[in-house]
């Protein structure tokens, strides 16, 4: 839809002409994939993999186990079976049926999780939950890996980060450090973000590389939102110690983004990746390190003042940076979550009503300037863009007006 | 022309399954089965979701709880177990020693899943009722001692008999 607005827009304005809209159109009809369907399909699949699970989790003892066994076994077999011959026949019709194909695949990946459930069960086996995640990611990650849609790749990234997470938490319980709970999200994100960046996953697996972005971004905005809370805290070396863990492979993680930052961007822009978003995100990557090691590692009493100025910090160089990548919804984003964050510093009135009204007007008063030096900087820099009406007397006499 | 790698992907998970099978299958049947009596592990919370925590009761197999092994050897106080009379594995005796001497016995469970709780899966529907009767009645679990010392728990027992045998009184 956004493609005929625009398309009608540029043709308007004679940037295109008629020919070209009907080649456009045509081709983006090609292009076109069965949302819909794989939308709805893969809702289906899932629900059926859940339903198997609860099966399990029931533990019907109306049947015995050998019963139980060989009729999983066989579900397993069939799914491996219509997987295949579905493969054969999509190849064959020139790529229909594909959403089958992947329905199937993640019903298969859910038989797997609910058959060793099913065969804990019945074996009484013990060990852990992530024991058993584990071994599931491990079954299945080439299977997850023949899928090509957004669906697949999403559930593959949802399984193996629920498996982190259960592991960093039992991990905490053992090592008596709750420090360990905090690690997944970072360790998580960080990952995703290098395979939305990896230029091998975006030519094998585009979907692959675009729900990791999709996912790693995501997590990182949250990261952002919540560490400079930290400041809310009184925080002490012992604080330090219990969370140092944690606060270790936080920072590793930053700034591993840190030095590999253009790459995160490339996927987000067509073409090369424009060097002052490249620098903006450095800085973003630079300023939560700061931001981090101040409010983690350095012993600090509550400052309020603080955790506010470094939210809007924060995210008015997400802002800048969205607006570097031409990412309109990010900058849109990272406006809103300034604004919630400027109504929370009037909520929370530092030190009185007068300090916090002077301290927003003055705050405010200084944003407006720079936007409007900034628009004449812009305007000053823009050519005046040629209308339809200069082309036709450039066209006539040769000469410009 | 099938893709080798999805042949491989879709065959994959179906020999996990079969070996995890397999490898608990051999674990059962890998040596003698020994009953063992069993008490709540916390009697107010006896059932959590749809499996059954136990303690084992090693006291009423013969170990003495004021036995200073646990004292002496912490987690490396294992125990020791030997068929009953007439070699009954039914009615074991237990003894508390320590792991280095308990790999000589018949049988040993090692110090970790010795005393810490366990937990034997049971059908969704037989909670309360189970509950009711493992509390009131002798009840224990039917395991296999492995060479590892982590016994494989088999089945739970009521009053010497499978759990699904027992009647409510």
């Amino acid at each position: 839809m956004w493609n005929e607005r625009r398309l009608r827009r540029w043709r308007e304005a004679g940037l295109i002409d008629d020919a070209t809209v009907a080649r456009i159109q045509a081709w983006e009809q090609q292009q076109q994939r069965p949302w819909l369907l794989y939308a709805i399909g893969g809702l289906g699949a899932l629900t059926v993999a859940l339903g198997f699970l609860a099966l399990i989790a029931a533990n019907w003892e109306a049947i015995g186990p050998v019963a139980k066994l060989g009729a999983d076994l066989l579900a397993g077999g069939g799914l491996a079976f219509a997987l295949l011959r579905t493969d054969v026949r999509s190849v064959e019709n020139g790529g229909s049926g594909r959403w089958l194909r992947e329905v199937l695949i993640v019903l298969l990946w859910g038989w797997t999780l609910a058959s060793i459930g099913l065969v804990s069960q019945i074996y009484n086996m013990g060990g852990e939950t992530w024991q058993a995640l584990l071994l599931w990611n491990v079954l299945t990650a080439l299977l997850v890996t023949r899928g090509t849609s957004g669906f697949v790749a999403a559930l593959g990234y949802i399984g193996v980060g629920w498996t982190v997470v259960v592991m960093m938490m039992a991990l905490g319980k053992r090592s008596g450090h709750e420090a360990w709970v905090m690690v997944p999200a970072q360790i998580v994100s960080t990952a995703l973000l290098f395979a939305s960046g990896s230029r091998r996953l975006a030519r094998v697996r585009p979907a692959f590389a675009r729900v990791a972005g999709a996912f790693g971004w995501t997590l990182l905005l949250f990261t952002i939102a919540a560490v400079p809370n930290a400041f809310y805290a009184r925080w002490d070396g012992q604080d330090v110690e219990r969370y140092f863990a944690s606060i270790a492979v936080g920072l590793g993680c930053t700034l591993a983004l840190l030095l590999f930052a253009p790459r995160l961007i490339e996927p987000l822009v067509d073409g090369e990746v424009p060097p002052r978003a490249a620098a903006l995100l450095r800085v973003l990557f630079g300023l939560l390190l700061s931001v981090g090691v101040a409010s983690l590692v350095l012993p600090h009493d509550r400052l309020g003042v603080v955790a506010a100025l470094a939210f809007i910090a924060l995210w008015g160089l997400v802002a800048a940076f969205a607006h570097a990548s031409d990412q309109r919804r990010l900058l849109n984003t990272a406006t809103a979550m300034i604004g919630v964050r400027l109504f929370i510093v009037y909520a929370e009135v530092f030190g009185s009503l007068l300090r916090t009204g002077v301290g927003m007007i003055v705050s405010g008063l200084i944003v407006l300037g720079l936007v409007w030096l900034w628009v004449r900087k812009s305007l000053r820099r823009a050519p005046a863009a040629p209308t339809q009406a200069d082309s036709q007397i450039n066209d006539d006499t040769g000469g410009t007006p | 022309m099938i893709d080798r790698k999805l042949i491989a992907a879709a065959l994959i998970p179906i020999a996990g399954i079969c070996a995890l099978i397999a490898r608990a299958e051999l674990r059962r049947t890998a040596g003698d089965q020994y009953l063992i009596p069993i008490a709540g592990y916390d009697p107010r919370d006896l059932l959590s979701g749809h499996y059954l925590r136990f303690r084992y009761d090693w006291e009423k197999l013969g170990v003495d709880k004021d036995d200073d092994c646990r004292w002496n050897h912490g987690d490396t106080c294992c125990i020791c177990l030997r068929p009953g009379p007439g070699g009954d594995l039914m009615h074991p005796q237990a003894e508390s020693t320590s792991c280095a001497s308990a790999r000589d016995c018949a049988a040993f469970v090692e110090g970790n899943a010795a005393w810490e709780p366990g937990r034997v899966y049971i059908p969704e529907t037989q909670g309360d009722r189970l509950q009711n009767i493992v509390r009131d009645r002798r009840a224990a679990v039917m395991i296999t001692p492995q060479r590892s010392g982590v016994p494989t728990v088999n089945a739970l027992y009521i009053d010497d008999r499978p759990w699904q045998e027992a009647g409510d009184k």
